[in-house]
């Protein structure tokens, strides 16, 4: 919790957040946003979605949302769970457009402006003046399909340009698959996530095992990120103490000079680092609820009279491994809001 | 007098009895209404009165088409608490988190999405011990000529189905909200 309080004290006290990014234009049955602090209520039409909220569908329930400065449109579609996250690349604060599960058709119109990064459980996408669609899988897979302009993906290090008419399937833990032609092949998230659900189904350990492979990505990013960012704020601290000591002995200006060519760089590298940590492990986080959780609620109810068998033991096994680092490496970056 | 120490001892033997566990399906408290869904083919109904979020076991379930998911498993699994008895039903305290799984997560969920008045329940059967989470009550609706109690619809949300209820010469009764199941323990 004291990690969390650290890192929220310094965003707060540098950046100024917007946080306005898309408006809620349509809405067809339920639609829920849970917003920052873990509060879900229904969405309405002209609602706000900012940094950090979810909006989440139902059996039968769409919302479309819409760019405000762009007029770029994201249809969320029945059953699906986006969210807005936002991290630092090459030192500048970019948003990650996140499809957890289900199903996402966005339009991107050119606005000059730096467009986001599309992430899903299983990769991240960057888009060019693009239309295309995103599924996300109940086994952490997803299938980036094409419509126009060109998209980016990657995962594990390797990544694949689609163009109009392409599309690729990326699962869990493994680099992109061969990319293959859209002509004569309509898409149907249904149909593939019930593919997807039969795999599992059908080897749920092995699945997991493959959930797990991301998640011990995202604990490795957290692992690796929040020592540096401690290592910055120990040096922001003593800056600090050294501002104040320049305060007294060389006056104002000099003071303000040091504030600007050192402590905001330190500032801005610690702020970055929090952000990045944050966003790991809010992605550890969510693939956890939506993709383990389902899992797990698959097949304990699946097999909860037959306990014994090879099948769920062997899941159970996967299951509390892969819970032990989550609760050891991703849960002391998430707060209780984020529940 | 001879009478008078039968009825006596009738009384002491009812007051003995209740006092002691017994199956589910002679209690009329709201616990066992639940349990009476939970085991009878019921799990559409059961949807009504799960409460979004949802806690099974460890795992914090977000989605209305996982809890749908959850009951229709439990239904075609042939769940049920064989010769269940509820052991306790007492009202739920913050440490009993560690009851469903000791992480923050839990804890969380316990401190931010229980009522005040939640109660848990324990439910011992052939098959096991369950933990059942119960709180306040939600309306519903009942359909006299179903062979056990079938909650029809949510009175906040369908007015055309209590209107068409009311027709059918139904009847309105309070089902608690289920808020989390966990087992078998043993």
């Amino acid at each position: 919790m004291k990690k969390i309080l650290l890192i929220l004290f310094i965003l707060s006290s540098f950046y100024a957040f917007s946080n306005e990014l898309v408006t809620v234009t349509y809405i067809d049955g339920w639609v829920d946003i849970k917003d920052s602090t873990g509060d879900l209520y229904e969405a309405m039409t002209g609602d706000e979605v900012k940094v950090g909220n979810s909006v989440i569908t139902d059996d039968d329930s769409y919302a479309e949302l819409r760019e405000k400065e762009s007029g770029s449109t994201y249809n969320i579609k029945p059953n699906t769970v986006f969210t807005v996250r936002e991290m630092e690349v090459s030192g500048a604060k970019q948003n990650v457009l996140s499809c957890t599960l289900g199903e996402i058709a966005f339009k991107f119109k050119r606005a000059g402006s730096i467009e986001p990064l599309i992430a899903t459980n299983s990769t991240v996408a960057g888009v060019r003046g693009t239309e295309f669609r995103v599924y996300a899988g109940a086994d952490g897979s997803s299938l980036i399909a094409v419509r126009s302009g060109m998209v980016e993906v990657e995962s594990e290090g390797k990544s694949v340009s689609l163009e109009k008419d392409e599309a690729v399937e990326v699962r869990p833990g493994e680099a992109p698959g061969d990319k293959f032609s859209l002509k004569g092949k309509p898409l149907n998230f249904q149909s593939w996530n019930s593919d997807r659900k039969r795999e599992f189904l059908d080897n749920p350990a092995e699945s997991l095992k493959a959930v797990e492979k991301r998640l011990d990505y995202y604990n490795s990013k957290v692992e690796e990120l929040y020592p540096i960012f401690l290592e910055w704020k120990a040096q922001l601290d003593e800056e600090k103490k050294e501002f104040i000591k320049i305060k007294e002995e060389k006056g104002d200006a000099a003071a303000a000079e040091f504030e600007k060519n050192v402590i905001a760089k330190s500032k801005l590298n610690a702020v970055s680092l929090s952000l990045n940590v944050r966003y790991y492990a809010l992605s550890a986080l969510s693939m956890r609820r939506f993709v383990v959780g389902n899992m797990y609620a698959e097949l304990k109810t699946r097999y909860i009279m037959k306990l014994d068998k090879p099948e769920y033991k062997d899941f159970e096994k996967v299951y509390k491994r892969l819970l032990a680092k989550f609760e050891e490496i991703s849960i002391p970056q998430i707060n209780e809001t984020d529940i | 007098m001879k009478k008078a120490l039968a009825l006596l001892i009738i009384l002491l033997s009812f007051v003995i009895i209740s006092c002691t566990s017994v199956p589910y399906s002679r209690w009329s408290s709201s616990a066992e209404k639940v349990v009476d869904l939970i085991n009878h083919p019921g799990e559409e109904y059961l949807e009504e009165i799960t409460s979004n979020p949802f806690l099974l076991d460890g795992e914090i379930i977000v989605l209305d088409s996982d809890i749908s998911m959850i009951w229709n498993n439990l239904n075609r699994s042939r769940f049920s608490f064989r010769n269940g008895v509820i052991r306790e039903s007492l009202p739920l305290v913050a440490e009993d988190y560690s009851l469903f799984a000791d992480t923050m997560e839990v804890k969380t969920f316990f401190s931010k999405y229980l009522p005040d008045d939640a109660s848990l329940v324990k439910v011992e059967a052939d098959n096991g011990l369950y933990y059942l989470i119960l709180g306040s009550s939600r309306y519903v609706f009942i359909d006299k000529k179903a062979d056990f109690d079938r909650p029809l619809e949510n009175s906040w949300f369908r007015l055309q189905d209590l209107k068409n209820y009311l027709e059918r010469n139904g009847k309105k009764v309070r089902y608690p909200v289920v808020y989390g199941f966990r087992g078998p323990v043993k």
